[in-house]
């Protein structure tokens, strides 16, 4: 077993989830003097703005109480009362320490101001030079001030800019880190995880074409590892299990076999007449036995080709050979056959002969299969046509065995390869076979990485076709002839 | 042409001696494993070994290689009597110095011919 370092999928999903957590609480506490930097700034902005109207107000009203002291109008000392109440509120506000003296000398000159005016006043004289003089002071510290205030705004805004961006890069680095982290965890997740998924998927439909030899990789001790492992125990069994079943259906085939070349041999010696002229009735019974005896070897046979597909033990051997010749070698060894059935068996051989590369043996067993089947549901005087299809520019053939028998039930024709499968009406007139046969021709062709089919309606017959890998190449040997 | 019939079947031993002999005109000597074949071999001198893969005490292959990695016998030659008619068993077969198979169940009537036909090298199976 495999000793890797144990960094498993979940202590990576662990890792990102407090990656996640630790980013979530570390960021506010990196930015948090940023923040409070950034606040500090507005709020001056806010103040210095607030002030500079309230410092404009503030010139209306004194404006104003120079006017009624002049006019030695009656509201001046409420006036009076209302500069001294602005001059507080904006000695209340917060001020950039560089403002500070200025207002000091605002308040002083303003406690000056109005000692002096409200002397004017409660003497009844009202207007003096000094307290004119005093207020134009005050507005010229005012509108310095203001003026002072606002560099000091201007000089803010600049740095709530400059600070912006500083903290906007700062943002990035942080969210770069940890983005450049996460696509880590989640690359070294994905790029570990999805081969080793893909592998092992890829293994498990092997698995299920019935190639049990295939195991899934085990890497370390990971969680797919362990995935892997758990399935390739279960291949084992499988595998072990599909083995003895191989091993018993063979056994089982050779045990049966046996006393079946007894019988077969026996009855064969009889009908041949080495134990010298037979009854006509003893004869009959004994072409009976014949058949019967063949029909049980070729179902045995049919068995033991259905296991060693199962049990995915089924080899084939491919070599390349001509097309043409196979189907004439068919249809000749079939043509008795035909002939005593009364059906007609045509052939239509392409003017070109293709080169195939297929397993000989199996696809005559394929070829013999669909020919039957088509004499043996014709009626009488019916036709069974083959034919070569090499229309299709994909490197395949279609071979075509078409009768004008009964057809098959739409119902029943997708269960037609399936084993043990046969129309219920064959059964009634006695077409024995084993139901086994189109299993056995659509895993030949399927282990051509073919394809076989039908298509059929009742009454009319039926089209079986069946698609071989082509080389593209023809044979140079001349065209066979016809065979009719 | 003097044949030894190695087979553990008895039925299969008498269909198959009936046919050699009544069918075909030969002379047969049976033997029911590979033991008893060499052990044979050891009187009598044969035409023709036909031996049955699956035997107790000594199957036919064993008992192909031994005759074939003996001087005195390796000239005789031997064909199959299979009911594995396997791809890689025939190989196997072939391979040990076989001069061809024959599958199980085999037509008696034609059983002299295919053998015949198998030692003119014109075929190296029949079924």
């Amino acid at each position: 077993m495999l000793r890797k370092p144990r960094f498993l999928i979940r202590t990576r999903i662990l890792i990102l989830g407090f990656a996640l957590a630790a980013f979530g609480v570390t960021v506010p506490l990196l930015l948090k003097k940023d923040v409070a930097r950034l606040a500090s700034l507005y709020e001056l902005i806010v103040d210095s703005e607030a002030f500079t109207e309230q410092s404009f107000e503030l010139d209306a009203t004194i404006l104003l109480l120079t006017l009624e002291l002049s006019e030695k109008s009656d509201n001046a000392k409420e006036t009076l009362e209302q500069v001294n109440q602005q001059i507080r509120t904006l000695e209340d506000r917060r001020l950039p320490p560089s403002a500070m003296p200025g207002a000091r000398q605002l308040r002083e000159t303003f406690a000056l101001w109005r000692t002096t005016t409200l002397a004017a006043v409660f003497s009844g004289e009202r207007y003096t030079p000094m307290s004119d003089a005093l207020a134009a002071q005050i507005r010229a510290i005012n509108e310095e001030l203001r003026m002072h205030l606002s560099a000091a705004d201007h000089q803010s805004r600049v740095q709530l800019i400059e600070h912006s961006q500083k903290t906007a890069r700062k943002i990035g680095i942080i969210a770069s880190i940890f983005l450049i982290f996460v696509l880590t965890l989640v690359a070294s997740l994905w790029f570990t995880m999805i081969p080793r998924f893909s592998a092992l998927l890829a293994v498990i439909q092997g698995f299920q074409k019935r190639q049990y030899k295939l195991r899934a990789p085990v890497h370390d001790q990971s969680e797919i590892s362990e995935i892997a492992r758990a399935f390739n125990e279960m291949a084992d069994q499988v595998a072990a299990s599909n083995n003895q079943k191989n091993e018993f259906v063979s056994t089982v085939s050779h045990e049966l076999r046996t006393p079946l070349t007894a019988i077969r041999g026996a009855v064969g010696l009889l009908l041949g007449g080495v134990m010298g002229k037979l009854p006509r009735d003893a004869e009959d019974l004994l072409r009976l036995t014949e058949k019967n005896a063949d029909r049980l070897n070729r179902l045995i046979s049919g068995i033991l080709d259905i296991a060693k597909i199962e049990a995915g033990v089924f080899r084939l051997e491919f070599e390349k050979v001509n097309l043409t010749t196979i189907i004439d070698q068919v249809i000749a060894y079939l043509k008795p056959v035909a002939a005593s059935q009364q059906v007609n068996l045509l052939w239509n051989p392409p003017s070109n002969t293709p080169l195939v590369v297929i397993d000989r043996d199996r696809i005559e067993q394929v070829l013999l299969n669909l020919l039957s089947n088509a004499i043996k549901f014709c009626q009488k005087n019916g036709r069974v046509t083959v034919s070569v299809d090499l229309a299709d520019s994909e490197k395949r053939i279609r071979i075509h065995v078409v009768d004008n028998g009964n057809g098959i039930p739409a119902d029943f024709q997708d269960r037609i390869f399936q084993k043990f499968q046969q129309v219920e009406e064959s059964l009634h007139k006695n077409k024995e076979g084993s139901g086994l046969g189109l299993a056995i021709a659509k895993a030949i062709v399927e282990e051509h990485q073919g394809q076989i089919g039908v298509s059929s309606s009742p009454g009319t017959g039926s089209d079986f076709w069946f698609d071989l890998p082509w080389t593209g190449e023809f044979s140079e040997d001349a065209a066979p002839s016809k065979a009719a | 042409m003097r044949i030894l019939l190695a087979e553990d079947d008895t039925s299969i031993q008498r269909i198959a001696s009936l046919a050699l002999e009544r069918v075909g005109g030969h002379q047969v000597t049976t033997v029911n494993n590979g033991r008893e074949t060499l052990e044979s071999l050891k009187h009598q001198t044969f035409d023709l070994i036909l031996l049955d893969i699956m035997m107790p005490e000594l199957d036919g292959f064993e008992c192909c290689r031994i005759l074939k990695g003996d001087a005195k016998t390796q000239a005789i030659p031997i064909i199959f009597l299979t009911a594995r008619a396997q791809t890689q068993e025939i190989q196997k077969g072939l391979a040990l110095g076989a001069a061809g198979y024959i599958v199980k169940p085999f037509d008696p009537m034609t059983l002299p011919k295919q053998i015949e036909e198998i030692l003119s090298g014109g075929q190296a199976h029949a079924s």
